[in-house]
């Protein structure tokens, strides 16, 4: 975030993302995500959580980012905003993993071990949250992370319109932002 | 789930049109609208409101509570923002506490001492503490659900700053029915009470204003 320009690129495609051109806001989460990733790991080996568990949190600030973009005031730098954002999802992620790992040295020891062979861009596994979800809002976050279709081949799919789709799709990711900080089971 | 994948979902979430600012504005408006019906169907002003407009004592009432409803709206229509500096406009909250200690202190000094403490004591203290903190309610409601939109990096402290912008709205109401005017009155009381709403508001906040 140090480098001006590309806050200054960032901050453009998020007025444009916020605008509705959805391939700007592309290029920004896809540009953000190493980022995230980096900071998520660093944080991870700080607080003594596994670092498996960083894409978990990388994929909560993700989240919260593109819930909370209302809070942005475009006439703004986008800097500070996103620093804190991240600044507060990550303590308040890593507190609550803290804590959940707080458990027996064995069982961390061996969830280390077991680093290697976990995928790490895969931790929150995709069934589990499918399942917490209710049904138009599970197919349609199926038909579009998974198969990658778009919102209106999913209406069209459904038979629903998109609109429907939209708002369905608005409160799957409330939901998801919930079950991803434990809120919700 | 894989990194990329959520990626989609969010690209593919409608830009959503929320504005922060314009939802604290008709929360502040609902508040005021709710706490006024409250006022005027439970309590309504004071009898003798004709001649009581005419003090000053009467008047610097609002003065306070005006600035403290707008001051803490003030520092709401901010709190909610990641990234905004808070200094600046918290120090906004200093004008209702000066206007109450500078309008006691002038109190003391224009006011016989054998009168301060009935002046102060007054005779409503009661319902002071129990009408402010119940108008209170519709407003501070009005303002969390507003700010439940926002992303506050402290919750606890948004959700007081929230009860103290509706304390203030209510405060306000309140000085229409109460006949104690001094402001040895105001400082003693209209604090505890107002303590109490922003209390409630920092216990309520921390729990709906997380996210």
């Amino acid at each position: 975030m140090k480098n001006l320009a590309r806050e200054e690129e960032w901050a453009s495609w998020m007025r444009s993302a916020m605008a509705g051109d959805p391939r700007a806001y592309h290029k920004l989460l896809s540009a953000m995500t190493p980022r995230l990733r980096m900071m998520a790991r660093k944080r991870c080996e700080l607080f003594g959580a596994p670092t498996s568990e960083a894409e978990d949190v990388v994929q909560e600030v993700l989240l919260a980012i593109h819930l909370k973009r209302g809070t942005w005031d475009p006439s703004r730098p986008l800097g500070p905003w996103l620093s804190a954002i991240v600044r507060n999802k990550l303590v308040d992620s890593l507190r609550r993993r803290g804590r959940q790992i707080s458990v027996p040295l064995e069982d961390v020891i061996a969830t280390l071990e077991s680093d290697d062979r976990v995928d790490a861009s895969d931790r929150m596994d995709i069934e589990i949250i499918l399942r917490t979800l209710k049904d138009p809002q599970r197919t349609i976050v199926q038909s579009i992370s998974i198969e990658g279709s778009s919102v209106r081949e999913t209406a069209e799919r459904l038979k629903m319109t998109e609109v429907a789709v939209r708002v369905s799709l608005h409160r799957a990711l409330k939901a998801l932002a919930a079950i991803y900080s434990g809120r919700a089971t | 789930m894989k990194t990329n994948d959520l990626i989609n979902l969010l690209v593919q979430d409608a830009p959503v049109r929320l504005n922060l600012d314009q939802a604290l504005w008709h929360a502040a408006i609902a508040a005021t609208l709710i706490a006024g019906i409250a006022f005027f169907a439970g309590i309504g002003f004071r009898p003798d409101i004709d001649t009581a407009i005419q003090t000053g004592r009467f008047l610097f009432k609002f003065v306070i509570t005006i600035a403290l409803a707008v001051s803490g709206c003030k520092l709401l229509f901010c709190i909610g923002r990641p990234g905004v500096p808070l200094r600046w406009t918290a120090l906004t909250l200093l004008v209702p506490v000066t206007l109450a200690i500078g309008a006691a202190i002038f109190e003391l000094i224009v006011m016989p001492p054998e009168t301060w403490v009935a002046r102060m004591i007054g005779h409503n203290s009661r319902l002071c503490l129990t009408i402010i903190p119940l108008l209170s309610l519709g407003p501070l409601a009005c303002f969390l659900y507003a700010m439940r939109s926002s992303a506050p990096e402290r919750p606890g402290l948004a959700g007081a700053i929230a009860g103290l912008a509706a304390a203030g709205v209510a405060a306000t109401f309140y000085a229409a029915n109460c006949d104690d005017d001094s402001p040895l009155f105001v400082l003693l009381w209209y604090p505890m009470a107002i303590g109490l709403v922003t209390s409630f508001g920092w216990l309520v906040g921390r729990r709906v204003l997380r996210w």
